[in-house]
């Protein structure tokens, strides 16, 4: 918390040059500091912070000037939340069957999925949203290049359902893309341990017993090995939320993600602080979830 | 234990298979490419206006021009220097600290290992890229401090697996054995552990090379970079800026975003291929 107050501040520029003009009197300039508490000496200005982190009240942002932060950030957080997590969902359950199937098959099935799932973990996240904006929002014109539902929608009404329906279009690129990463990671993870657990003994005594595949590996086998998997998502918190900043920047995604990166551009402390704050706040939930899934799947952690 | 013959012996055994070879290959090119651009192409990577602005690849431009009429070609050679550049001193930094910071932690005290896990877990919820870029903003632009912020975050991980290494090797005989004799503290720690700890050490720095490579190209994109630097992350970021997106401008995009792919990737194999050689396991 006292690095998301310092850190603002140690940055170069002054926050306030957008709104002071030099030929002002510097009377004037004062007075707009001074709305904006910059005038204070620095430790009142960390009290009144840490004041506003108990209340929810990050003050005004500099940058939407003068919106409250508060407002900016619910009224973002939702799509970012919406982005990401439909991306790791997703991603985890593609890796898990991928994994499964790759450490069950072996051969040459499982070097293809090795390749390619380090291929995956290699490509530059925001490079894959831009070749797949040209390829498919430019060129073929399938996809919407920007936006997170069609504006055409406000003016001409349309129902809930074709809001939805926009909504669901216009996430499909950027998901994609968070996607690709997670993938590659949840695959490796998930082979690894798959690998580990056919080694173990109950699933030979199910293959002694003439039990088929299809039921030891998913009755059985994929319960078990997905249990690092899990970890790993924890894991990948940190990534999901750079990639979100890079996703939302080439998509022009109104997240959080470009709520930070716009904010670092216009020296937005206010902004800053209070994103910073509640993606902290957010991946540490996020976390809480991973362990009640992980106690609700392995009954030994619960105890 | 492994002389520094040892080590000549792993590079050949690193290049007999086809992984490690492929690997070391694909780095080693884009790293020699930059200075062989000369003698490739005469056109030089940041001249303006050798070509008519936007025009799609042709004999004249293998990878066609910007949009102030560049050749993409020119700039795409020159561009790995960059990336490999700064991911590789940050491993060479990540892995010093690595050394400086862990081995005594691991060895001195359980509690400064502790301390070690809990910074790492700390890493794990801050949001990695928004605070590279805050960092980077406030030490401000240039190649050096790029390698700074990328070191400041990527080193506790290793730390942390390599410390937890050091305290179980701290109980072995031969350490104990070192410690009944009368060695040093210092003379223990990089005379007896360090050489039991390099192969964790290398096989970490590359995944954490691969990491700033990734992130460097990221930095650049965003427009945070080093805006004179002829990397492929500049390229990207300013074919952005240009509108060659809208316009389908896919032959400026395409091969910066190859080059990284191929780079990191390359260094993917050699990790695969190193983890095979050295034995360990480092997730």
């Amino acid at each position: 918390m006292v690095l998301n107050f310092l850190i603002p501040r140690l940055m170069p520029g002054n926050p306030v040059s957008r709104f002071v003009n030099p030929l002002m009197s510097p009377a004037a300039q004062h007075q707009i500091l001074e709305q904006f508490g910059l005038t204070k000496p620095l430790y009142v200005q960390f009290l009144l912070y840490l004041k506003g982190v108990f209340t929810g009240n990050f003050g005004l942002s500099f940058l939407y000037y003068p919106t409250p932060v508060s407002t900016l950030i619910v009224q973002r957080l939702p799509w970012t939340l919406f982005l990401t997590g439909t991306a790791t969902v997703l991603a985890a359950l593609i890796g898990m069957v991928l994994g499964l199937l790759a450490a069950w098959k072996r051969g040459k099935v499982d070097s293809a999925a090795l390749y390619s799932s380090m291929a995956l973990r290699s490509l530059p996240t925001f490079w894959l949203g831009l070749v797949l904006l040209i390829l498919f929002g430019v060129t073929l014109k399938v996809f919407p290049t920007s936006g997170y539902f069609s504006t055409s929608l406000l003016t001409s009404g349309g129902g809930v359902l074709l809001f939805i329906q926009s909504l669901l279009y216009h996430s499909v690129l950027p998901i994609i893309t968070l996607m690709a990463y997670l993938v590659g990671g949840n695959l490796l993870i998930m082979r690894a341990s798959t690998l580990n657990t056919i080694r173990e003994d109950y699933v030979t005594t199910l293959k002694a017993f003439g039990y088929d595949d299809g039921k030891i590996v998913y009755g059985h086998v994929l319960k078990n090995a997905s249990l690092p998997m899990l970890t790993n998502i924890g894991i990948q918190m940190g990534y999901i939320v750079s990639g979100a900043v890079l996703v939302e920047t080439v998509f022009s995604y109104p997240g959080m993600g470009l709520l930070v990166y716009q904010a670092v551009l216009a020296r937005d402390y206010p902004t800053l602080q209070g994103s910073f704050f509640v993606l902290t706040l957010t991946t540490l939930v996020a976390l809480l979830v991973v362990d009640l899934l992980y106690g609700l799947l392995d009954p030994r952690v619960r105890r | 234990m492994q002389s520094s013959r040892g080590y000549t012996d792993l590079l050949g055994r690193l290049v007999r298979d086809p992984k490690g070879a492929v690997g070391l290959g694909v780095i080693l090119c884009f790293t020699i490419l930059p200075f062989l651009r000369p003698l490739i192409t005469k056109y030089p990577p940041l001249a303006v206006g050798v070509g008519v602005p936007n025009e799609p690849p042709s004999h004249l431009h293998p990878m066609g021009t910007t949009s102030l009429g560049q050749d993409v070609f020119s700039q795409f050679l020159a561009g790995g220097l960059v990336p490999v550049e700064v991911g590789v001193l940050t491993g060479i930094f990540t892995s010093l600290l690595v050394v400086l910071i862990a081995i005594p932690a691991g060895y001195y005290s359980q509690r400064l290992g502790r301390l070690l896990t809990l910074i790492t877990d700390v890493f794990l919820i801050i949001p990695t890229l928004p605070l590279i870029i805050l960092i980077g903003v406030y030490l401000g632009p240039s190649l050096i401090n790029q390698v700074l912020v990328l070191t400041l975050i990527s080193w506790p991980f290793p730390a942390r697996v390599v410390a937890s290494q050091v305290l179980s090797l701290k109980e072995r005989g031969f350490v104990q054995g070192a410690k009944a004799l009368g060695a040093s503290d210092a003379r223990i720690m990089f005379g007896e552990i360090l050489p039991n700890v390099t192969n964790l050490i290398i096989s970490n720095s590359i995944l954490v090379i691969i990491f700033a490579i990734l992130f460097q190209t990221a930095i650049s994109f965003l427009g945070l970079g080093v805006p004179t630097a002829p990397g492929w992350g500049n390229m990207l970021y300013y074919a952005e800026q240009s509108g060659a997106i809208a316009s389908g401008e896919w032959w400026w995009v395409v091969p910066p975003g190859l080059g990284i792919l191929a780079v990191a990737f390359g260094f993917s194999l050699l990790f695969l291929r190193l983890e095979e050689l050295l034995g360990v396991e480092v997730r």
